[in-house]
């Protein structure tokens, strides 16, 4: 086994270990997007939805921010590849949206997610 | 209609017409996320943001950001900003009778290395309008 998979061997078995901290979530992505300069409609086509484990790393919420949600949260990068702004994450039953990328290798992303909501304790 | 949503869709169908299209430049509004990376390619922006000779009129200017591969110097945006400038510059686009958009003279500034993403540089092409409804 190379030490690449050895890495991500040794992940999958840290996401496993840290038992309910990680979050079953699903990921849908965009693969390709358009605008229809005529219409005025963009369109965009997902990718199937990844079904993966991530980890809440951090909850954020700033005094500016009066009513959107903020997390951190850790994924497998062999499990969700690239993520872009405006993916969406599928997390404890609501829908996030994928916000800046703040730390990626090849073994884990740590992506902000955020989500509107005036009302609920996080 | 209002005349917002005029401007819009008289300026975007501009770029969706067969002429733009056969020029080869990739094109996309502003508010969008491009996942392709398709390099050149310019970004729309319509600002109506000036005053207008009535109620129902506004003046404005359209934004074109053109990005370049970083490295390659200007003549490529220089190219983009000519092939703007023959759809474009001096140009009255009629919507209905008695509204139209007309375009005046352009400017191209050399913004820099793209804040978001170094390998591209940018460049800002800008010309004016009036739309006008009677």
């Amino acid at each position: 086994m190379g030490y690449k998979a050895l890495v991500n061997s040794n992940v999958n078995k840290a996401f496993d270990l840290v038992k309910d901290l990680a979050d079953v979530i699903t990921l849908t992505k965009k693969v390709s997007t358009s605008f229809d300069f005529n219409t005025g409609i963009a369109s965009s086509t997902e990718t199937a939805a990844i079904v993966t484990k991530a980890v809440v790393v951090e909850v954020n919420k700033k005094s500016k921010d009066r009513n959107t949600l903020y997390k951190n949260l850790m994924l497998k990068t062999l499990d969700v590849g690239d993520v872009a702004n405006l993916d969406k994450v599928s997390l404890l039953g609501a829908e996030w949206k994928i916000g800046p990328l703040i730390f990626t290798n090849n073994y884990v992303t740590i992506v902000e997610i955020y989500r509107e909501n005036l009302w609920e304790s996080i | 209609m209002g005349k917002y949503l005029n401007i819009d869709t008289r300026i975007f169908s501009i770029f969706g017409s067969d002429a733009w299209l056969s020029e080869s430049v990739k094109t996309y509004p502003c508010n969008f996320i491009k996942l392709d990376s398709t390099v050149p390619y310019i970004r729309i922006s319509i600002i109506p943001s000036g005053i207008g000779v009535n109620k129902n009129s506004v003046s404005g200017v359209l934004i074109a950001d053109i990005f370049i591969p970083n490295g390659s110097g200007p003549k490529a945006a220089s190219t983009i900003a000519d092939k703007l400038d023959t759809h474009l510059i001096n140009k009255t686009f009629e919507i209905a009778e008695g509204v139209s958009t007309q375009f005046f003279n352009s400017t191209h500034s050399l913004v820099g290395t793209d804040v978001d993403n170094s390998a591209l540089y940018r460049t800002t092409y800008t010309i004016p309008f009036n739309y006008n409804e009677v």
